[in-house]
């Protein structure tokens, strides 16, 4: 199996770097937090060694996640989906035989029905972006999937901002 | 290809005229206005608070250049405007209404309160203080941890706070 498609691992430190910079991490995803009824970013990147760090508005959900075994189990971590630099809703990145585990302790615990993550590649790294709302309205529903271009921006410039606390 | 039509629409150029029309009205707002100047504000201004050339400056105003993220902060910080509002130009919403009550450990509780006294010596404002305890409870209310891992979690959080510079 070659770097390419090996698959990811998260990051020794993962989940204390979760909080670790907290007060940093959350003035700047506040700037972006109710732009179209957003109310959860969070940035991974997966490194040239194929570690993944996060940084979170919600870090709960991502220690919930990484804590126990069912990150394996949504596409988003995996190189398959995030190397097509494309996004997704979150729902269709669940494995199905774990769908509803995912589906609670991304979504229901944290009341997002709402998901969609966001693929990007910089230079030898890849990047998640994701973003939840809490409003189940059609016009949230449209702005993620119509508004899509916003989204990419507003990631970028969490991800820009963060940027040297994954270094 | 769709990862590449996903890089291009992370373009800066998009963003470029839409930030000159807001820092031009930021810097109304802050009294950098001028009469003589056909952009109707204060070119050396801005190049004075900032420190960046004039010809750079010039150019943000004209919608021909966008600033780096931190450049961006920085002016928002002189501007007294939020790099949200400067980036995107939404306000932003209150998204704390969805849950109002939190449930949370008592033992935890007490725990931050107790770690938290530090934080009322730093100079930052009482209000920016709550919202972070604030927020740092609901993380540990959400986060599937024993208590000995949250404590782990409250003190990593808390000492973000205590060697992060105010703004």
């Amino acid at each position: 199996m070659n770097a390419r498609t090996q698959n990811a691992m998260p990051h020794p430190d993962y989940l204390d770097k979760l909080f670790a910079h907290k007060n940093t991490v959350d003035k700047v995803f506040k700037d972006v937090l109710g732009l179209y009824d957003i109310n959860h970013v969070a940035v991974s990147q997966v490194n040239e060694n194929n570690e993944i760090l996060s940084f979170s508005s919600t870090p709960a959900l991502e220690f919930n996640l990484f804590s126990s075994h069912l990150w394996q189990f949504d596409k988003t971590y995996q190189p398959s989906w995030y190397q097509t630099g494309e996004s997704a809703s979150w729902q269709t990145l669940y494995v199905p035989h774990h769908y509803d585990e995912l589906y609670y302790l991304k979504q229901m615990e944290h009341h997002y029905p709402i998901g969609r993550s966001f693929a990007v590649k910089f230079e030898n790294t890849h990047v998640i972006y994701s973003i939840a709302s809490k409003k189940d309205t059609a016009q949230t529903h449209d702005d993620f999937i119509n508004q899509q271009a916003c989204f990419y921006r507003i990631g970028e410039y969490c991800s820009k901002t963060l940027l040297p606390l994954f270094l | 290809m769709k990862f590449r039509a996903a890089i291009i629409t992370m373009e800066k150029v998009d963003l470029t005229k839409p930030f000159a029309i807001r820092l031009r009205e930021a810097m109304i707002r802050a009294g950098f206005n001028s009469q003589r100047s056909v952009s109707g504000v204060n070119i050396d201004k801005l190049a004075e608070i900032t420190g960046y050339s004039l010809q750079i400056c010039r150019k943000y105003l004209r919608g021909q250049a966008m600033p780096d993220p931190t450049k961006i902060m920085d002016i928002a910080e002189k501007l007294q405007v939020t790099p949200g509002w400067l980036l995107f130009g939404e306000s932003i919403r209150d998204v704390s209404t969805a849950q109002p009550h939190i449930t949370i450990n008592r033992n935890l509780l007490h725990y931050i309160f107790a770690q938290a006294h530090e934080l009322y010596n730093a100079h930052r404002s009482q209000e920016e203080i709550a919202d972070f305890l604030h927020d740092l409870a609901v993380d540990i209310s959400h986060i599937h941890a024993n208590e000995e891992q949250s404590k782990k979690i409250i003190d990593l959080a808390l000492s973000s706070a205590r060697h992060f510079r105010t703004a």
